[in-house]
């Protein structure tokens, strides 16, 4: 099993997962805490970002605070021939957060392709619903809206076992 | 939840009482402003024939709709003149109240009352007096200047004649200095939750902003910072009509239901935060890339044409406000070994979705969870390493939640298209 990730980065990973400080010089901070040079942090940082295993260094936004309260996970039965081009279709559009093609379970759950979208409020996410229907001809699908947030937390956390999986170490 | 939420009631002053109440009783802040004002019919030549009727012993039954109709009725009564020979001809009649409240409005002024449907609305009442034999009998019904059908369509061929006139008309209150102030905090974003107890309390609000050129600037602040509640299914409807979202309504049309309903909103009454143009500029950048340079935030300062400290300020005071959830690497699940991701829906009793989210949420394998409007109510996303410790996961929490094995789909990712943290903003 080839390496990705070695105990340097395991251990910057983890340092950062709770976000960058705010002070004017984020990573020499992280450089103080992990006891990595600074220089060494913002590299494997780059490098990490490249190899897409950090797939976007930036800010999570609370939807809900800044008024965008429409938050919709639309289920769609779409026929197995044409999952690729719906899935492309649907993911071009902005407002699509998430896009997945998920097993059914026959006889209890048939819609198999899942699309997150969020609006500011649950007119405008059925308008656009009703357009991606359209674009697509997929006219079976339900919009189960949500009405509260239980828990939302990043789900690429660095797991101790899976790092062991992968080849890395993970630090204590 | 209400508490510490600023909630706006628009309902006539004198009726506002019971609401402010409530709303201090769950910890909100009341903060009335009347769009509303009922005063007795001001043309009483109008209804003379119609008390006339009633005072000759010629009607049978009589429907109040409102204490203000039983208020507005006596008064006019009196004015013209007929108030004993009334009083005396509605011991003789059957009477009708809508609901308890006008029930016992017209008890403490010495009214019997001899019906009052369960359901108060309007097709309780219909169902209500078609139990009663009303062929040939004359059903009287003092209300407001506007007049519906719903009694004559309602009480089609069973042979009773329905007299309605208005007996109080509702219009904006003269003195508008409390819905001025009221507009002018629902755009600064200083109420969370707004009340509407009837059409005409929603259709004055918004004839009076657009008095003020600012129908379209109350719309939108509406739909995006305030938690819209509505008494019923018409003012639902007419709010709607106007372009407004109605967040709640109740499934009784009562005060009480309603607020016991807004009780149970927790989740949209998120103030939406109030953020500027630099605030939005700030957080389009910061949410797409940040630079992984040593001084980002001056890199991002610099394309703005702000300072760091400025920078670095707003993104500290957003994290406050909780807008920013936190600013870092977004990790990919699958490349750090976490193979096997699954969408599980559970059909949990609502009654117990406060215990079943409460175990759900402490496993850290478990990423989001949301109650959605659906059949299927509690749904949470979930990855691990491999498949089997997936599936054990879910067995796990199945067991744990005492959630029936048939009441849960555990929905494997297949495939991935498309998952993006940020968003467009507007």
């Amino acid at each position: 099993m080839t390496k990705i990730l070695d105990e340097i980065d395991t251990c910057l990973l983890q340092a950062t997962q709770n976000g960058f400080p705010l002070v004017e010089e984020p990573f020499r901070e992280i450089a103080l805490k992990t006891n990595i040079d600074e220089d060494e942090v913002i590299d494997r940082l780059r490098n990490l970002r490249q190899m897409n295993i950090i797939r976007r260094v930036g800010a999570s936004v609370n939807n809900r605070k800044i008024g965008i309260l429409a938050n919709a996970m639309v289920c769609w039965k779409v026929p197995r021939n044409r999952i690729d081009d719906v899935g492309e279709t649907f993911s071009k559009k902005d407002q699509v957060t998430h896009c997945y093609v998920r097993k059914t379970i026959p006889g209890r759950w048939t819609h198999n392709v899942f699309t997150v979208l969020h609006g500011y409020d649950e007119k405008i996410v059925e308008k656009l619903v009703r357009e991606m229907s359209e674009l697509t001809g997929i006219e079976d699908y339900m919009i189960l809206f949500s009405s509260r947030e239980f828990k939302k937390t990043s789900n690429g956390r660095i797991d101790k076992k899976a790092i062991k999986l992968i080849g890395g170490k993970s630090i204590d | 939840m209400i508490k510490g939420k600023s909630v706006a009631i628009t309902r006539p002053a004198h009726q506002a009482e019971e609401l402010v109440e409530i709303v201090m009783k769950l910890g909100g802040q009341p903060r009335v402003a009347s769009t509303v004002e009922i005063v007795p019919t001001s043309d009483i030549e109008k209804v003379r024939k119609q008390f006339k009727l009633i005072a000759d012993g010629k009607s049978d039954i009589i429907v109040f709709m409102s204490q203000n109709g039983v208020t507005s009725f006596l008064s006019l009564s009196e004015k013209l003149g007929l108030e004993n020979r009334v009083l005396k001809a509605l011991a003789k009649m059957q009477v009708v109240a809508i609901g308890v409240k006008t029930k016992m409005n017209l008890e403490e002024r010495g009214i019997r009352v001899d019906v009052t449907p369960a359901d108060h609305s309007s097709n309780g009442l219909v169902a209500t007096l078609s139990k009663i034999p009303i062929r040939g009998k004359v059903l009287v019904v003092p209300r407001t200047d506007k007049p519906t059908d719903y009694l004559e369509k309602g009480l089609a061929g069973t042979g009773v004649k329905i007299v309605q006139f208005p007996i109080y008309e509702t219009r904006i209150p003269r003195d508008k200095t409390e819905i001025y102030a009221l507009i002018n905090d629902i755009l600064s974003g200083r109420i969370d939750i707004i009340t509407f107890t009837s059409s005409s309390t929603a259709l004055n609000l918004l004839k009076v902003a657009e008095e003020l050129h600012q129908a379209e600037a109350v719309r939108k602040a509406l739909n995006q910072k305030v938690v819209v509640a509505s008494i019923g299914p018409v003012t639902k409807h007419t709010l709607e009509e106007k372009g407004v979202n109605v967040l709640v309504t109740p499934n009784e049309y009562t005060v009480e239901a309603m607020m016991i309903e807004l009780e149970r909103y927790p989740l949209t009454i998120l103030k939406h935060e109030s953020l500027d143009e630099v605030d939005l500029n700030i957080l389009g950048l910061v949410q797409k890339e940040i630079p992984l340079v040593k001084k980002p935030w001056a890199e991002i300062g610099l394309r703005l044409g702000i300072s760091s400290e400025e920078v670095l300020k707003r993104l500290k005071d957003l994290t406050e406000k909780g807008v920013i959830r936190r600013i870092g690497p977004v990790i990919d699940a699958r490349k750090v070994g976490l193979k096997a991701s699954t969408l599980v829906g559970m059909r949990v009793s609502p009654d117990r979705i406060d215990e079943v989210v409460s175990i759900i949420n402490e496993y850290e394998e478990i990423s989001h969870n949301y109650e959605r409007k659906h059949e299927y109510n509690v749904w949470f996303t979930l990855t691990a390493p491999t498949q089997k410790k997936l599936n054990m996961i879910v067995r796990d929490v199945t067991r744990k939640t005492k959630v029936s094995e048939d009441d849960v789909l555990n929905l494997k990712t297949e495939r991935l298209f498309k998952i993006r943290g940020d968003i467009k903003l507007k």
